[in-house]
C-alpha cells in the first residue's frame, strides 16, 4: 500500500491536466486509469522520471556473464 | 510526480451533467426563466425535430432551447438550432463547471478524498488522494 496523491487542474475551456504528485511507479497509472476514463479522453501521458523508479527492484549486474573460466 | 496526463472533457455522467445543468439555470443571465426537462422534444428553426436526453427550455423562441443526446460512445452531445441564442456563451460555461463537479464526483466515487480546492483566474487545482 502506498498513498497517490493527484493534482488536478481544470483549465477555464474545461480540459484537465492530472499529475501524480506522491506515489512512484507503474502502479500510478493503474490507480488513474478509471478516473481518467470517467473525466474524458486522455490526449497524452508523459511518464516522468519517478515512473522509473520501481519499489523492491535493484539494479544487479551479473559478473558471471562474460567469464570464459570453467 | 510520475506521471501527466492531458484530457479532454467529455461529457458521460448523466446525474452531474442534469445537476450541473440546474445550477446553472439558477444562476446563470442566458438561461433566466428557462425549465430542464428530460428526454424531451427539441426542434430546429425548420421545424426539424429531434428528442433529446436533456432539454433545456428557454423562455424565448423554441429554437433557442438546448439539448444534449446521448451518442453511441455514452456521451452527451449537444444539440440546438444552428442559430440558437448564446449557444457558444453556453458551453464555454458549461464545459469548465461539468469538468470541475464530474472530477469531484469521479474522485470520491474512486475512493479519493478531497484535500483541497482552489479557485484562481478561472482555473481550478483540485488536490486529492488515497491508498491503494
Amino acid at each position: 500500500m502506498q498513498y497517490f496523491k493527484l493534482e488536478i487542474t481544470i483549465k477555464p475551456d474545461g480540459s484537465i491536466v492530472e499529475k501524480v504528485i506522491a506515489g512512484a511507479g507503474s502502479d500510478c497509472t493503474k490507480v488513474t486509469e478509471d478516473l481518467n476514463q470517467a473525466i474524458g479522453i486522455t490526449e497524452s501521458e508523459t511518464l516522468l522520471s519517478e515512473y522509473f523508479e520501481q519499489p523492491g527492484i535493484l539494479a544487479t549486474t551479473d559478473d558471471n556473464l562474460f567469464t570464459t573460466n570453467y | 510526480m510520475s506521471h501527466l496526463t492531458k484530457i479532454k472533457t467529455t461529457i458521460k455522467n448523466r446525474e452531474v451533467l442534469g445537476q450541473v445543468l440546474n445550477s446553472m439555470i439558477q444562476s446563470n443571465d442566458i438561461l433566466t426563466n428557462s425549465t430542464l426537462e428530460e428526454h424531451a422534444i427539441i426542434t430546429d428553426y425548420f421545424g426539424k425535430q429531434a428528442t433529446a436526453d436533456f432539454v433545456i427550455r428557454r423562455n424565448r423562441n423554441k429554437i433557442n432551447d438546448f439539448g444534449f443526446v446521448l451518442n453511441s460512445k455514452g456521451e452527451y452531445e449537444f444539440i440546438s438550432d444552428n442559430d440558437a441564442r448564446n449557444k457558444k456563451e453556453f458551453l464555454a460555461q458549461l464545459m469548465p463547471w461539468y469538468a470541475r463537479e464530474n472530477a469531484i464526483a469521479s474522485l470520491i466515487s474512486q475512493g479519493f478524498e478531497i484535500e483541497s480546492q482552489i479557485e484562481e483566474d478561472g482555473t481550478v487545482k483540485i488536490i486529492a488522494g488515497k491508498w491503494a
